[in-house]
């Protein structure tokens, strides 16, 4: 065997070892999963910030729905999913001082005790579940930021377009309830033509428009718009949001295309308000 | 030493401030741990590759925590808001669509029969108003004053107001002093009279 060809050979037997940890790390994972199908899903978050996220949401979900602050410790898990304080404490050790510890331990023993003539996969049990330990953290150290800044983003891209439809929605209410307030106000002098002849400032009385509803005011993102009235006593009118909305194709009101839009049916005489399903465009993922 | 970190922030609540410092000592050992036993190896190469291994580690760790943090903190704000507008947003739709009702009757179904506004909304609303005053319009039907409570303050021929306050919604002043007694708490106002419908947030 030729000098290069040895240290070739020495070069292999040196990761051999490695392809072997990996090997085994991809067949646990895949038994496990097998096992349970949620197992990554559920027990995957090998960090602790990962049960924190959980239950921090649990009590923010406690504090949405009664309105008090959950002081609960968490000790224990809640459900499958959830390790609790405890969990969170056996992860951190294990993480960041028995796994690496471990690992660094047994590999100085490996470096002291190897010689030329060794079987190079003879490392002992010890390098070997230290080293399926640190290969599966290391994968998870760089695969979980990656993915949770993905996630990070669509969520709150996806909050933000549902705050918009929210805004929409509150402001369309309040529009609504103004245009039939003045309906009724103005039914004693003229009887049920009420929103073809709305009485302007100037005296005249014409079609009902945005700027008669007091809550009505120029939003620099969002877009009201009222259709022709064409009705003594219905008309509709538009919120137009600035997020993009689930059917990209859609026809807004103001002749935009995919924006989230809601429209409302404002009809005072039958004392019925009502948002149309057809001329909706709800915020997409 | 990081089992001992955790427990320096008390135990109940957040467990962010214990996992910060059981994290902070994690880190401290990790580093220490490293400079102590690197020097034991003699391939510089292996020196390397557990540094570079270790460094990964923190880095991902770092990055991993601070965006589970960040999404708690926004979880966490975007719930109290949410929860500031459903109930900002019931008080003014039960309290407008109660009150448009009532001027519907009063200018267009009761026209000349001399009934006042507040006998209307009295008339309309019997069933939903508790002995206590308290207003329970439809689409409130659970029955949760701590949470949700809108009063009847006035009823008269020619007025009724009525209070809106939430339980859990903080409002602008944190000395107001609230229809129930609390303080602080978000509190709007509806006033009915043949005039139309006033509402406006007073705290």
């Amino acid at each position: 065997m030729s000098e290069s060809t040895k240290k070739s050979y020495s070069k292999v037997k040196g990761w051999l070892p490695w392809a072997v940890v990996l090997a085994f790390t991809a067949l646990i994972i895949f038994v496990l999963e097998y096992l349970d199908p949620n197992f990554l899903r559920f027990y995957g978050p090998v960090f602790p910030w990962e049960s924190a996220q959980m239950i921090e949401t649990l009590r923010a979900i406690h504090e949405f729905q009664s309105g008090s602050v959950d002081l609960a410790s968490y000790w224990y898990s809640r459900s499958g999913a959830l390790v609790g304080r405890t969990g969170i404490i056996i992860s951190l050790v294990c993480l960041f001082v028995l796994g690496p510890s471990l690992w660094v331990y047994s590999e100085l023993k490996h470096e002291k005790t190897q010689n030329e003539k060794q079987d190079p996969l003879s490392r002992g049990v010890l390098w070997y579940i230290s080293g399926i330990f640190m290969v599966s953290v290391l994968v998870y150290a760089i695969v979980n930021p990656v993915q949770k800044s993905i996630i990070f983003r669509n969520t709150w891209t996806g909050a933000d377009k549902n705050r918009n439809m929210d805004q929409l929605r509150s402001q369309l209410y309040k529009l609504a309830f103004d245009a039939a307030e003045i309906y009724y106000l103005d039914y004693k002098e003229k009887g049920w033509d009420g929103f073809r002849s709305i009485e302007g400032k100037d005296g005249t009385a014409n079609s009902i428009t945005l700027n008669d509803l007091p809550n009505y005011s120029k939003s620099n993102q969002n877009m009201y718009m009222l259709a022709p009235v064409e009705s003594d006593s219905v008309i509709t009118i538009y919120g137009i949001g600035h997020f993009k909305g689930n059917d990209t194709d859609f026809q807004n009101a103001n002749g935009e295309t995919g924006r989230i839009q809601l429209a409302v049916k404002v009809n005072p005489r039958h004392n019925m308000l009502e948002f149309i399903e057809s001329e909706k465009n709800f915020p997409g993922n | 030493m990081v089992t001992g970190a955790f427990f320096i922030p008390g135990q109940s609540g957040s467990l962010w401030p214990s996992l910060i410092w059981a994290g902070v000592a994690a880190l401290l050992y990790l580093l220490t741990f490293y400079f102590v036993w690197i020097r034991r190896f003699g391939s510089a190469t292996k020196r390397k590759a557990i540094g570079g291994v270790l460094a990964v580690i923190i880095a991902g760790s770092l990055v991993s925590a601070g965006i589970s943090f960040e999404n708690s903190r926004r979880q966490s704000s975007v719930m109290k808001e949410i929860r500031k507008t459903i109930d900002s947003g019931v008080f003014e739709v039960q309290i407008k669509q109660a009150m448009l009702k009532t001027l519907r009757q009063y200018h267009v179904e009761n026209t000349g029969n001399g009934v006042g506004i507040g006998e209307l909304f009295l008339q309309n609303n019997d069933s939903l108003i508790t002995d206590d005053s308290l207003f329970y319009p439809k689409g409130l039907e659970q029955r949760m004053p701590d949470l949700i409570a809108i009063r009847l303050a006035v009823a008269k021929p020619d007025c009724v107001v009525l209070l809106a306050e939430s339980g859990y919604v903080e409002g602008r002043d944190a000395n107001f002093k609230n229809e129930s007694g609390s303080r602080g708490k978000f509190q709007t106002r509806a006033i009915l009279t043949k005039e139309g419908v006033q509402y406006e947030r007073i705290n």
